[in-house]
């Protein structure tokens, strides 16, 4: 059997490939004891981690499972799998999972654009750029006179809130 | 009002007329918006009942509000499966929209430039079309009917999230502002890939309008907002016209990059595509619709005098499958499709 090569003694029972600062492909052959002196995982070690993943995982699935909106009876699961909510109690119910979301999908948390009923500025917008259209149209003419009551509007409009 | 009313077969909607800003290079402005009503179920949950009682109320809102004595109501099984392609190839109803068990409706104002779908994702999703670059008209028409219905119908909305939607990505505004674009430019000129990597770094999404794998993919695209909450609609709209009217600088470059350079090569192409366009015999709907684009690019760049870009616009909604077939009040199959497409063309073009 190969000794390891580390220590030089004990039997090697791991067998460690890695590509060196010079790009070149070694290989090293280790004891039990120099192999964990290394920080090098067994297959022990790896599937006791992949056992305490799968638990983590199993925990989060009945969290999810058991996390249901009161209203309509969708699980955080369910809309996981789906993508898709079942009512407007499930941004509540599930509102403290949801902002990680909506931070990654939408680089914000809250709602800054208008509430129902209410205007937003874009009639304004468009109004004042129809007028200074025709700004330019009347300045192209030589009707200062109507040129000077369109800026004065313009102001008006532009001052004005809402 | 009766049951098989629809968009006439021989007019298209306004929205795809070229009358507005920069129409040589976008064909139009879509804004989309998701709402839903407080105290019912989200399409996932909701039953039979629920989706009848949204249609029910939408149709009494609009109603209530005169809009629908202004166009045509219709639910999903008053639409035979041809003009429900019909729909689709005018842009009224989405693509993916495919034929369920669930209760839907549709309204379409008769120009069809405003329209309301019912019980598909959300219970109701807006839509307002215009011509050329214009997002900013087209969402005033829609703030206004979205308006007008709030006064009717409990949209759900808390201060929090804003309007709140089926599926976490549209929630907030609910706002999806879309330009369709023609950029053969720079699809020629092998520009189009870094100008769709920078879009995603901006927070924008393109893609190809007449879906997966038609050749038409390569010289047809769609760039919309992908975020909807935290900004404002007018933030949204300035951002996708900003971003639109750079594209439309890039795509005026590289015309007039291969206007100097390859004017020869792009002259022959477009001549060849508008003389097989004038004669062929048998068109599909594909090589047609790549044909009548390159006739197109030929009128914007003042190659092709004897037609306009409306005649050009028309043919590309009247020659697609489903809406032939209506235009000529008959069906069809594919062959007799193919002879009456190359028929229509010829026609309008020699009179052109």
């Amino acid at each position: 059997m190969k000794k390891c090569d580390i220590c030089k003694k004990q039997a090697a029972t791991h067998k460690v490939h890695r590509i060196d600062e010079n790009g070149q492909w070694t290989e090293l052959n280790l004891c039990e004891e120099c192999a964990r002196a290394k920080g090098i995982l067994g297959p022990k070690e790896i599937k006791t981690i992949l056992q305490i993943l799968a638990e983590l995982k199993k925990k989060i699935l009945e969290e999810d499972n058991k996390l249901v909106c009161p209203k309509c009876g969708m699980s955080f699961a369910n809309f996981k799998a789906i993508g898709k909510l079942g009512c407007e109690e499930c941004y509540t119910a599930f509102r403290e999972k949801l902002i990680p979301i909506l931070k990654e999908l939408h680089h914000s948390t809250h709602h800054t654009g208008k509430t129902p009923k209410e205007e937003t500025k874009i009639k304004k917008h468009l109004l004042i750029k129809k007028l200074r259209k025709e700004l330019k149209e009347a300045i192209a003419q030589e009707d200062y006179e109507r040129a000077a009551a369109i800026r004065d509007t313009i102001k008006k409009y532009e001052t004005k809130d809402g | 009002m009766g049951k098989n009313i629809l968009p006439e077969g021989n007019t298209v909607g306004k929205w795809f007329l070229p009358e507005g800003p920069n129409s040589d290079i976008v064909l139009s402005s879509r804004i989309r918006l998701a709402r839903n009503l407080a105290g019912i179920p989200f399409l996932p949950r909701a039953e039979p009942k629920d989706q009848e009682k949204v249609l029910e109320m939408v149709k009494e809102a609009l109603n209530e509000q005169r809009f629908l004595e202004e166009g045509y109501f219709l639910t999903e099984n008053e639409l035979s499966p041809l003009k429900l392609e019909f729909l689709k190839e005018r842009h009224l109803i989405p693509l993916d929209f495919v034929r369920s068990e669930r209760k839907r409706g549709i309204y379409i104002k008769r120009d069809e430039t405003e329209s309301i779908l019912i019980n598909e994702e959300d219970h109701l999703r807006l839509q307002s079309l215009t011509s050329g670059m214009d997002l900013f008209s087209a969402y005033e028409k829609i703030e206004n009917l979205d308006n007008t219905l709030s006064e009717e119908l409990p949209y759900a909305f808390t201060p929090e999230f804003g309007y709140l939607t089926t599926c976490p990505t549209n929630v907030g505004t609910g706002l999806r502002a879309s330009l369709f674009l023609h950029l053969p430019g720079l699809v020629i000129t092998k520009e189009i890939e870094k100008v769709l990597r920078s879009l995603l770094e901006m927070g924008l999404v393109a893609r190809g309008i007449y879906g997966e794998g038609s050749e038409t993919k390569g010289n047809l695209f769609q760039v919309s907002n992908q975020i909807t909450l935290g900004l404002s609609e007018e933030e949204i709209l300035e951002k996708v016209t900003k971003v639109g009217e750079q594209i439309v600088e890039y795509e005026k470059k590289a015309r007039e990059f291969l206007m100097r350079d390859f004017r020869l090569a792009i002259e022959d192409k477009i001549a060849r595509a508008y003389a097989i366009l004038k004669n062929a015999r048998l068109l599909n709907s594909e090589e047609a619709t790549n044909l009548l684009l390159l006739v197109r690019l030929g009128i914007n760049l003042n190659l092709i005098k004897e037609v306009d870009l409306k005649t050009i616009n028309i043919l590309l909604i009247l020659i697609r499958p489903a809406n032939l077939q209506i235009y000529y009040n008959q069906e069809m199959e594919e062959r007799e499709r193919d002879e009456k497409r190359a028929s229509l063309v010829r026609s309008v073009l020699s009179n052109g």
